[in-house]
């Protein structure tokens, strides 16, 4: 989510909020809307003022909902490369079992989940792993990435710009 | 933008190749490569051919426009090859058994690579029978 759209979101939670200390207030009878309503609408020009601030709250409600519900561009696959033969790209649950048979040859790795996304500069990688704590964290890491690497570019031919190895967990049961 | 078929004009009148004709043709051609394990095509087609219809076309999209065709694969690759020079040789190997068996023009072959399997070679399953018998 952008800056902008942040802020127009909290301003709305902020209308939301207002509205409901209004109605709680009504409720209990600490508040008498109908008072300040009918004092706002007495004269013309606050009725055009209190109009137009429906319109524009109301509008934008309109594109806050056409932004929620309008689904985000996935990006499912990355080039591997591109010739005068044709294109050949590769789908990110492709690279994916790539890597999760790469980490079959380091011992230790009891259970891994990664992360893939395509960059201008070749894919980003993060493995999140739990392992067997009897081994080394920085050892296991390095040869996390460095397996996971070579099986991407050799095997997949991929360019990769980054791996990020995340332990989310021990576990005294490692292969 | 509606899709012009080619055609083959001859003095007898014209050829015209179906897109299904031209997908099966890369279809066989892309499944002979080394390292192909198989060809992805959706679900619904997995569906069908579950219940007994072979497609041999699965997982090929074709597009012709005029004498110019351009071809798109997604197909599963076996573990252990390369998977570049694997998707090479679909693209050398689709192109020319398209272009000899049909007379067209192959523009792009576009190889996806949907996914990655092992496949389990005859001496593994029976290494495993054997383990299990033991």
């Amino acid at each position: 989510m952008t800056g902008m759209g942040r802020l127009v979101l909290f301003i709305y939670n902020l209308i939301i909020l207002v509205l409901a200390v209004i109605i709680v207030g009504t409720t209990l009878g600490w508040l008498d809307p109908q008072v300040y309503i009918n004092a706002v609408l007495s004269a013309p020009e606050n009725k055009i003022i209190a109009g137009l601030a429906g319109i524009i709250v109301g509008f934008v409600a309109l594109l806050m909902s056409v932004w929620a519900i309008k689904p985000t561009p996935r990006i499912d696959a990355v080039t591997v490369s591109q010739g005068t033969d044709g294109e050949i790209s590769m789908s990110i649950a492709a690279a994916k079992a790539i890597i999760m048979r790469a980490i079959r040859q380091v011992e230790g790795v009891k259970e891994l989940r990664p992360d893939v996304v395509p960059s201008p500069t070749g894919i980003k990688v993060k493995l999140h792993t739990m392992i067997n704590p009897d081994h080394n964290v920085p050892e296991i890491s390095a040869l996390l990435q460095s397996v996971v690497r070579d099986n991407l570019e050799k095997v997949g031919g991929l360019q990769v710009a980054e791996i990020k190895v995340l332990i989310d967990d021990f576990t005294p049961t490692g292969k | 933008m509606e899709n012009v078929k080619p055609e083959i004009p001859n003095d007898l009148g014209v050829i015209r190749i179906a897109d299904e004709v031209v997908s099966t043709v890369a279809g066989l051609a892309a499944s002979d490569v080394e390292g192909v394990a198989n060809m992805s095509g959706g679900w619904g087609t997995d569906l069908v051919e579950k219940l007994g219809r072979k497609n041999l076309g699965k997982g090929i999209k074709v597009e012709s426009t005029g004498d110019q065709t351009s071809i798109d694969i997604f197909i599963v690759i076996e573990f252990g090859y390369a998977i570049p020079k694997v998707a090479e040789n679909v693209q050398r190997e689709v192109k020319q058994a398209v272009e000899t068996m049909t007379g067209l023009t192959v523009t792009a072959v576009n190889v996806h690579v949907v996914s990655v399997a092992t496949k389990k070679t005859a001496s593994e399953a029976e290494e495993a029978a054997t383990a299990q018998a033991d």
